[in-house]
């Protein structure tokens, strides 16, 4: 890749949205944490429905800091297939080893009916 | 060599802006980008460590009801506004406003101490409690993972301080070097979304 190639390349990468922009997204995290301990405070739902609801907005806050703040919408592909590739392999570890060990089936119920001193 | 027989040599400076790679991409960004990929690999085990574990706690404290959720929320708040600064820091730098890039750089370091301030908080009032790191499961692998991101938290405070400090040395935090700013944005922006998952998964649903 030539020098003049280099430098288009870069200056793409840094096509960042304006302050305003940082702004609104400020917002509108804000309003989804605060609507986060709202939910977890708001009994009426149930604990999957809860559990279900956080998850999503969990993701929402996420993909907007990653996406927006640290610029992975506007930079180049080669950024967000490393940093993918990362996140994949670290949420199928926390599901397998959450199948593994009865997370999702409440096997540590089990564990907790043993006498106090054998588990910790 | 050559610079002894006369000939020009070109200047140093000039290899260090250009240094062209076959990606076309900053070496150092996508190391650090690399190194965030596998940082979630660790996260997502330390993650997994307590879902499995904080349940298997045969003595009290459980995590039922344990947490404080307002508090915690107020510290979850100020690391996303601390997000906010860093991206105001950057936006500064690049625009070669540098009194801008002070202020937002300086805030985003002053709340990241805050956040830091009410995690000493929250584990001393946790440990006169009784939730230390061998009282149970739960204590051990609660202490793990949130002192882990309290370390990365505080391994970005000293970098965001270090680059204030050196934005009154020219050469070192200036517009053309607003790389070195961004990549140590996207270290502190981890921290955040790692904290945006702790919330949501430890202290909301685990919880609830």
């Amino acid at each position: 890749m030539s020098s003049q190639e280099f430098r288009e390349v870069q200056h793409s990468e840094h096509a960042h949205p304006d302050a305003r922009e940082y702004a609104m997204i400020a917002s509108i995290l804000t309003i989804v944490t605060g609507f986060e301990v709202a939910l977890f405070f708001f009994t009426g739902v149930g604990h999957s429905t809860l559990v279900g609801m956080l998850m999503v907005l969990m993701v929402v806050k996420f993909v907007m800091v990653v996406g927006w703040y640290m610029h992975l919408h506007f930079d180049h592909p080669y950024f967000t297939w490393i940093f993918t590739g990362g996140l994949i392999i670290a949420i199928a570890i926390v599901l397998a080893l959450a199948t593994l060990f009865g997370v999702f089936t409440g096997g540590e119920e089990l564990v907790r009916q043993l006498p106090a001193g054998e588990v910790h | 060599m050559a610079a002894n027989q006369g000939t020009a040599s070109p200047p140093i400076q000039q290899n260090i802006i250009e240094h062209p790679t076959s990606t076309g991409l900053d070496s150092r960004k996508l190391a650090m980008w690399c190194f965030l990929a596998s940082d979630c690999m660790f996260f997502g085990s330390l993650i997994t460590a307590y879902l499995v574990s904080h349940n298997r706690a045969a003595v009290p404290p459980y995590p039922q009801g344990f947490f404080d959720i307002p508090f915690t929320s107020v510290s979850a708040f100020v690391l996303l506004m601390s997000s906010v600064a860093m991206v105001l820091a950057l936006s500064g730098i690049q625009k070669g406003n540098m009194r801008r890039f002070r202020i937002w750089i300086v805030s985003t370091g002053l709340l990241g101490l805050i956040f830091l301030g009410g995690q000493i908080y929250e584990f001393t009032e946790f440990h006169h409690e009784g939730l230390g790191l061998d009282t149970n499961l739960f204590g051990s692998s609660f202490y793990t993972l949130t002192g882990f991101h309290g370390a990365h938290v505080t391994v970005g405070v000293i970098w965001l301080f270090s680059l204030f400090f050196a934005s009154f040395r020219a050469p070192l935090v200036t517009k053309e070097k607003a790389l070195n700013v961004e990549i140590a944005g996207l270290y502190w922006h981890f921290v955040d979304i790692v904290w945006i998952i702790i919330f949501a998964v430890v202290y909301l649903i685990q919880a609830g």
